[in-house]
């Protein structure tokens, strides 16, 4: 009886999901070159409001394009403040994640100031994929998404193929487990460093245009409601992996999705259960997955 | 990348007159050396000598001062490690520069300018460098998983795919048993008969005569010998080294006390090292056992288990009395841990006077109480101390504010001896039970011939010894007792009267049993 909204909950998980994995796929680099990007959140909410300010004056792929650029930008600060100025990449981080939460917030109140009607743009399509949009449960679930959906797929593969199949992979690899030998075999450790940053703080300013410029086609402020943060723990869950970070950004995806729609299946629980669900799981998956992954490494140390 | 094309190039290195200071200490002064292709040429000298200084100048490491390069009889600058690599000069560091959690072929892959990753090239070039060197390595495991002999020769078998034709190759011995260092020559000679140049740097005169053609000695910076090898012998190499050798220890006869360790059928399982099977042994006040074995036969896992700091799964371990395992009851019982790897136990980033007063920090009270307590009067006068204690152990500079990483590796070495013999323990109750694990690896002869002389000292102040070491020579000279483990069992136990280097040898190849039994 609740088939249709089983699946709408399924589908709304798959579009959820898609800025998880964007930012999250970024977040994989710069961790597997042993750095720790906590301004997420703050280049996800400047993403989302540089992206549907682009978007309102050029199109939704440019929107997503200033998105991108706009992580880069804060990527670069990031870069400078570390590595120029010798400070403390948690610290950086930190105050990354609040600048870019205030900043994104003073920008959209001089572009709408208060009391304003806020603007909304056109997202971009939806694409259903013909015939296979029309096969039952699975079509909705998988085929009637927007475009950026779709991409996923080339895109995870991609910087699957990145890691395992190319030398930039192994330098990563190299400099996240061992810099000190990786620098003696002529990798420039600094370089590879600043690089991964860069390309995290592109993937999540792109993931913050995704959220407002791909499919709300607008913003208001502290749009990403932490799910920067979620970024993080879904790459710890997923250990530093492409198709990890997927299922991970999946799985929190989903509970999301069906806290959202799920009061409507009359189960009968108070509606905080369902809003915090999707933490809630997430919490229990990451420490499960961090023991076994804790115990490992641990074991050669036991006494 | 692969450089068959230049199979046949052979590549000479010469400096003239090369110097070279750090701030006001002058390491190098008007150095010359001449490394032709198809010779082994050694770099010998003590530790500060400069050796490695001109090697990382010859490898394009660092920028000479003064003084000039010929490559091939032709003057060259070389301005950096990749131009150098370009030149087919290629240098080993001491502390190996493979990637531990990456394979060979990835290893070899990690400098490639191309995006994709050709494993199966890669792959291709290493196999047949591997077959042309007469080496097997596994070039697919991570290298953090080879033995060290093997992550030597891997580092060889990498640096000669990137088309090396003259390697330096610093101090390739310093971890590795006799056994392994024989296999390491045999290669290397194998490498010289196909054209490759060689410039081995190390401190052990032995090794000069096995296998060099010719020899570079220096000391102080300044260059003291250059010329063949042959007609040579160890003694005239050892003293343009050193100067006059410092004598021989005294084997003066110890009154032994009671049991300080004492394993029973001790069984203990490990991953990098053999499995203790059955062990028993009993260490006495007053005594030095040795332990001999080849690489990877339980002597770290028996150095650990008599700690205790490795858990045993059968049998019983008693120190100093006591039978707690682990490392703050082994400290309260009295136990000094020299482990191989002194990146254990010597902290880099706190100071040195630090790393002397470390284990005062301990949390139990027990050990805090048997630490010693002079260091902890006011800080003028527990800095002189200290500095006192560094004079005492020759660690340089005597310096108890300097980061503790900031000294070189024998001078850690040093000070983690100077801790562990002495200043941890209070002036009444000195060590009870000493486990040193390879403690002059890497040292040069003076400074090894005085940290033995310093483990007898201990015994003789009433501590149980027990030493492993892959130098036998060092065994000999210092042991009462060698016992010899084959497979993680203790296949021999031979008095110091009747302890020969050819009678160790035979018991580590495994051939003493055989031989008792029948």
């Amino acid at each position: 009886m609740n088939s249709a909204l089983w699946i709408a909950i399924a589908a709304g998980a798959i579009a959820l999901a898609t800025p998880l994995i964007i930012a999250g796929l970024g977040e994989t680099l710069v961790e597997r070159a042993g750095r720790l990007n906590l301004g997420i959140e703050g280049m996800m909410a400047m993403g989302a409001f540089v992206g549907i300010w682009a978007a309102s004056a050029v199109g939704p792929w440019m929107g997503l394009l200033a998105a991108l650029a706009a992580g880069v930008v804060m990527a670069a600060a990031m870069n400078l403040a570390v590595y120029r100025f010798g400070a403390n990449e948690v610290v950086v981080g930190l105050a990354m994640t609040i600048l870019g939460l205030g900043l994104s917030t003073y920008l959209y109140l001089m572009w709408i100031p208060a009391g304003e009607v806020n603007r909304s743009v056109e997202t971009l399509p939806t694409v259903s994929l013909g015939p296979l949009a029309d096969v039952p449960v699975l079509g909705p679930v998988l085929f009637q998404h927007d475009i950026m959906v779709y991409l996923l797929v080339p895109l995870v593969l991609g910087f699957w193929a990145l890691m395992r199949h190319t030398t930039v992979g192994l330098r990563i690899h190299a400099v996240g487990t061992d810099p000190e030998s990786a620098r003696l075999r002529g990798v420039r450790v600094e370089r590879v460093g600043r690089g991964t940053l860069l390309a995290g703080g592109a993937m999540a300013g792109l993931a913050g245009g995704v959220i407002t410029a791909g499919s709300i086609g607008s913003f208001t402020p502290d749009i990403t409601a932490g799910r920067g943060y979620i970024v993080l723990a879904v790459v710890i869950m997923g250990r530093l992996s492409p198709l990890g970070v997927t299922g991970g950004s999946l799985l929190f995806a989903l509970f999301q999705s069906f806290a959202l729609l799920g009061q409507g299946l009359g189960l009968g629980l108070p509606s905080e259960v369902y809003t915090t669900l999707p933490y809630v799981v997430t919490l229990v998956v990451l420490v499960l997955s961090s023991r076994a992954l804790v115990r490992a490494r641990l074991a050669p140390m036991r006494a | 990348m692969v450089a068959s094309h230049q199979e046949t190039d052979h590549v000479a290195l010469a400096a003239w007159s090369v110097s070279k200071s750090f701030g006001a200490v002058q390491a190098l002064t008007k150095v010359g050396i001449d490394v032709q292709p198809g010779r082994v040429h050694a770099l010998v000298g003590e530790n500060g000598a400069g050796k490695s200084t001109l090697a990382k100048i010859l490898a394009g490491i660092q920028p000479a001062d003064s003084g000039q390069l010929l490559l091939n009889d032709r003057e060259v600058e070389i301005s950096g490690r990749a131009h150098a690599k370009s030149l087919g000069i290629n240098m080993v560091p001491q502390q190996l520069s493979l990637v531990h959690d990456l394979s060979l072929v990835d290893n070899l892959l990690l400098a490639s300018p191309r995006l994709r990753a050709r494993r199966s090239d890669a792959r291709a070039a290493l196999s047949r460098t591997l077959d042309s060197a007469g080496v097997q390595v596994d070039i697919d495991a991570p290298t953090g998983r080879l033995g060290l002999a093997h992550r030597q020769l891997g580092e060889i078998v990498v640096a000669l795919a990137e088309g090396a034709r003259l390697l330096i190759l610093d101090e390739p011995t310093a971890s590795l048993g006799p056994h392994e260092v024989g296999g390491l020559f045999a290669h290397l000679r194998a490498l010289c008969a196909q054209g490759t140049a060689i410039l081995l740097i190390t401190h052990r005169v032995d090794e000069v005569l096995t296998v060099a053609d010719d020899v570079t000695v220096l000391s102080h910076g300044h260059q003291v010998f250059t010329g063949p090898t042959e007609g040579l012998d160890a003694n005239r190499i050892a003293h343009l080294m050193v100067g006059e050798l410092p004598e021989a220890i005294a084997r003066a006869p110890r009154e032994r006390g009671d049991a300080v360790l004492t394993l029973t059928e001790v069984d203990a399982v490990s991953d990098v090292d053999s499995d203790l099977q059955q062990v028993s042994l009993e260490v006495r006040r007053g005594e030095i056992v040795g332990v001999a074995g080849v690489a990877g036969s339980g002597q770290n896992l028996l150095a650990e288990v008599a700690v205790g700091i490795a858990p045993t799964q059968a049998g019983e371990v008693v120190r100093a009395g006591s039978t707690a395992s682990d490392a703050s009851g082994a400290l309260a019982a009295g136990v000094a841990w020299i482990p191989d790897h002194r990146a254990d136990a010597v902290v880099p980033g706190m100071s040195v006077g630090e790393n002397l007063t470390v284990y005062a920090a301990s949390v139990d009270p027990a050990p805090r109480a048997r630490v010693r307590t002079r260091f902890s009067g006011r800080r003028a006068q527990a800095v002189a101390a200290q500095a006192a204690v560094l004079t005492e152990y020759d660690v340089r500079p005597h310096d108890p504010t300097l980061a503790a990483g900031n000294l070189s590796g024998g001078n850690q070495q040093k000070l983690l001896v100077a801790r562990e013999l002495d200043a941890a323990w209070s002036a009444e109750s000195p060590a009870s039970l000493v486990v040193a694990n390879g403690p002059t690896q890497g040292m040069d002869l003076r400074a090894s011939q005085a940290i033995r002389a310093r483990l007898v000292t201990a015994a003789e102040r009433g501590a149980g010894v027990l030493v492993a070491s892959h130098d036998l020579d060092e065994l000999l000279d210092i042991a009462d007792r060698v016992v010899v483990l084959v497979g993680g069992r203790i296949a021999d136990d031979i008095p110091a009267d009747e302890a020969t280097a050819a009678r160790i040898g035979r018991a580590m190849s495994g051939l003493a049993r055989a031989g008792a039994n029948s």
